[in-house]
């Protein structure tokens, strides 16, 4: 990894930026980020984020004073639109945060210690890759209370297997590696050869997954709260706003469409950039091998 | 979202071609009239011993006859005669004799008998569940006996004031294809008394056979063409009751015409939407229905009364009543206004912060000690508008409350037990019969313990003990007298949050006549005194 520096960097930015998609789905992923760290000063109404009401302005149309209209207790949607990408930035970051931290380690310690070990964490793995991972997420809201917490755990609980599959197969190559064989003949320890010697080549797939994933777990945790899993009233999350505001469709479009257009940019924005980087890292390996 | 949209659209197109092809094609008798009922709750029972809501009764209503049905047709709620067409009160109100319509005849074709009579009671008093509560505290198995084929007579242990007035919830189902149908039960002889064979078919005499119930689905009946009331032109001869849970589906439903009239819990909006479509009709009447927040008095913080007097000075009930209920009186404690033995000098709660930071310092609970939580049904908006009403002006009290969206049957699940039931639920109550009994009695008092009417797990001997006199009580005005004493006195300890007398709003084709709010539940809808001209 010492081979990543300031040159490579550029070069790789270089070949990122020729992709114009690529830098596209960038811009997106900087505005949701912008949004949500800068919330409280970009939202025209900050406290119809929170706990409030305001009868006399419900069901207002999109306008001057209301740009994303305002739902069925007046409070302005594109101030909740806005606060909700701390909700969907928070839980994708702590899901995969998760699922990575879970998923990276089994999958090296199956991959180079192998044996009963390993069979068992990969047999797990399978078995938990073979539930669909809605359904596995459902079951795990539907036992525990309605939250963020409860969500984020029921996620992260049927997406840690793809990373410890990943990492399982990149280890397998890695450690026939020359380096790798250099650095057990000089006598260092196995948990040294395979955190320091093995993990870290088996990063680049993995951080390419994890911008991809990031659309996805903001997507399921929006399908979650539509169902009414997810977090808590008032706290705006997208996936519940769509749920409220579908009552009063087709005439108050407003409701559903405007958060349902924040998931799309969200998501859309991770992938483009995921894939941007998957085609830069991909190179970047067969160049350095 | 996607499929949602394409959803629309297909149902979009679907009722655009039905609008064109209904208004050329020209009436035709001899085509069954059907009319289709959509609401956006299932019907979780179909067994007259098992029912407690309003869904449930819609379905029993029309398959099953009561001994005594409420005057509809004169627009009153008394009991009228209907299977029993004359009765005799003994002088000390104990016992009670109905003469039988004779003539009468079940789906399976056999003539209805006081037998019948006798095992619907007692079948009722041995499975304890839906209206069970409204006879234990007077009958027992063994006490309805049959005196002749056309003759039944109630043995009460005590004079029981709301007894006639009960006796549109006794559904006589027909004993002996039950006991041909009996299952494995805790009943003895019994078995499981019927239970499962009346969760999926009818036993009654009533105008409408039971077709199939899909739970949680559909209900479809047909026509019983010996049904004993005779049928007129243009009656309708299959009923459908829908569930559809989206409210915008249901909205497209019947602008289409694919529904002929829908439920009433949607939202205002959708009904005054509904109002300006051609061809409809929002039927709005004030009701003799309470809609209240019960709050569960055997659990922390709302154990302590202070509290729950705090929370009842929380709520915003001019903004709840204008915004949210638009045309809804507020409530004078558990009674409906409208409703027969009402206490008019109750005074309505108030909304009052500074009260309600009164009372919550004499609590003996800390305001953020507990999270409050808030169930309501999750297809009735209007219930999570009031919740987040209330949780804004709790919020200013350093109360955390949340609010949790529950299928309708889980919530009624939820209240079967002290533990599982939330602090504060929303429920509509509609009234059972026109006696103030209803609103009172299997609210708060412990023998109806149980069940989402009394999931205030309320328990004040001394209002016990005023309930049971009242019931007793044969002078009617001094019972009236006893009555509004209960009331003020529950309405006193605060064990709900009485929000107001809602207008019952209902939708429905313009070509659907005869539509009538009775405010008695599952009787408004009647399909028998509905009819259909679709000119």
């Amino acid at each position: 990894m010492n081979s990543l520096n300031a040159e490579s960097w550029r070069r790789a930015w270089y070949r990122f930026r020729r992709n114009r998609l690529s830098v596209f789905g960038l811009g997106l992923v900087l505005l949701v980020l912008l949004a949500a760290i800068f919330a409280p000063y970009l939202a025209p109404y900050p406290e119809d984020a929170g706990s409030v009401v305001k009868f006399a302005q419900a069901h207002r149309p999109p306008c001057g004073r209301f740009w994303f209209g305002t739902d069925e207790v007046g409070r302005d949607i594109l101030s909740r639109v806005i606060f909700g990408s701390r909700i969907s930035l928070a839980l994708g970051v702590l899901v995969l945060t998760i699922a990575a931290g879970v998923g990276v380690p089994l999958g090296l310690i199956a991959g180079y210690w192998g044996g009963t070990a390993g069979a068992v964490i990969m047999r797990v793995t399978d078995t938990f890759l073979a539930i669909p991972p809605l359904v596995l997420a459902l079951a795990v809201s539907a036992v525990l209370p309605p939250s963020f917490v409860t969500t984020m755990v029921a996620i992260a609980f049927a997406w840690w297997p793809w990373y410890a599959r990943l990492v399982h197969g990149e280890v397998l190559s890695v450690r026939e590696e020359q380096y790798v064989q250099a650095a057990e003949t000089v006598g260092a320890s196995r948990w040294r050869v395979a955190f320091v010697e093995i993990m870290p080549n088996c990063l680049a797939p993995v951080i390419v997954k994890l911008t991809l994933d990031m659309g996805f777990v903001i997507l399921m945790g929006a399908v979650l709260s539509f169902l009414g899993l997810g977090v808590q009233p008032p706290k705006p999350a997208w996936g519940t706003m769509i749920a409220e505001g579908r009552v009063y469709l087709p005439a108050n479009w407003w409701g559903v469409t405007l958060p349902g257009l924040a998931i799309f940019v969200t998501v859309m924005g991770f992938n483009l950039l995921g894939d941007g980087l998957r085609d830069v890292l991909d190179v970047e390996v067969e160049r350095w091998n | 979202m996607r499929r949602m949209v394409v959803l629309f659209v297909a149902i979009a197109l679907a009722t655009a071609g039905l609008g064109c092809t209904r208004s050329a094609e020209p009436a035709r008798t001899e085509q069954p009239v059907i009319l289709t009922f959509v609401n956006t709750v299932p019907v979780p029972a179909i067994d007259p011993a098992l029912v407690t809501d309003e869904a449930g009764y819609i379905a029993v209503v029309n398959l099953y006859d009561p001994l005594l049905f409420p005057a509809v047709e004169e627009g009153l709620m008394d009991p009228a005669p209907h299977l029993a067409t004359e009765w005799t009160v003994s002088a000390d109100g104990r016992v009670y004799r109905f003469t039988l319509r004779e003539g009468v005849k079940f789906h399976s074709g056999r003539e209805l008998t006081a037998e019948d009579v006798v095992f619907s009671m007692d079948r009722v008093l041995s499975l304890k569940k839906g209206p069970a509560w409204m006879w234990l505290p007077v009958l027992s198995p063994g006490s309805t006996r049959a005196v002749d084929p056309y003759t039944v007579e109630f043995h009460l242990k005590e004079p029981y004031a709301p007894f006639l007035a009960t006796l549109i919830h006794l559904f006589v189902v027909d004993a002996e294809l039950i006991r041909a149908n009996l299952g494995a039960g805790d009943f003895g002889d019994l078995g499981d008394y019927g239970q499962g064979f009346l969760s999926a078919n009818d036993a009654g005499s009533g105008p409408y056979v039971l077709e199939k119930w899909d739970r949680e689905g559909d209900l479809v009946a047909n026509r019983f063409a010996d049904y004993w009331k005779g049928w007129r032109q243009g009656q309708v001869d299959r009923f459908v009751y829908r569930t559809v849970r989206e409210e915008a589906t249901v909205k497209m439903l019947i602008k289409g015409g694919e529904a002929d009239l829908v439920g009433q819990w949607l939202s205002v909006e959708t009904y005054n939407e509904l109002a300006a479509t051609p061809g409809l009709k929002v039927a709005e009447d004030p009701t003799v229905q309470l809609f209240h927040l019960p709050m569960n008095t055997a659990k922390p913080p709302l154990d302590c009364i202070y509290f729950r007097l705090a929370l009842v000075h929380a709520l915003d009930y001019t903004t709840a009543n204008t915004e949210i209920f638009p045309g809804a009186v507020q409530a004078r404690g558990p009674v409906p206004i409208k409703a027969a033995g009402h206490n008019s000098d109750l005074a309505p709660f108030r909304y009052d912060m500074a009260k309600a930071r009164e009372y919550l310092a004499k609590s003996k609970y800390r305001p953020g000690e507990y999270v409050i939580q808030y169930h309501f049904t999750d297809v009735i908006p209007a219930q999570r508008k009031l919740g987040l009403l209330l949780q804004s002006s709790l919020a200013e009290l350093g109360i955390k409350m949340e609010i949790n969206p529950t299928p309708w049957v889980r919530l009624t699940e939820l209240c079967a037990k002290p533990e599982t039931t939330p602090h504060i639920g929303a429920f509509y109550y509609t009234l059972r019969y026109p006696h103030p009994h209803s609103h009172t009695f299997a609210m708060y008092h412990p023998s109806a313990h149980g069940s989402w009417i009394a999931m205030s797990w309320y328990n004040n001997p001394g209002v016990t003990r005023v309930l049971e006199e009242a019931v007793k009580e044969v002078d009617t005005e001094r019972q009236m007298q006893l009555y509004k004493q209960a009331q003020a006195m529950i309405a006193g300890d605060a064990p709900s949050i009485y929000v107001n007398n809602p207008v019952h709003r209902i939708a429905h084709a313009e070509y659907v006549k005869g539509y009538r709010y009775v405010g008695l539940i599952g009787y408004d809808l009647a399909v028998y005194y509905l009819t259909v001209d679709k000119q």
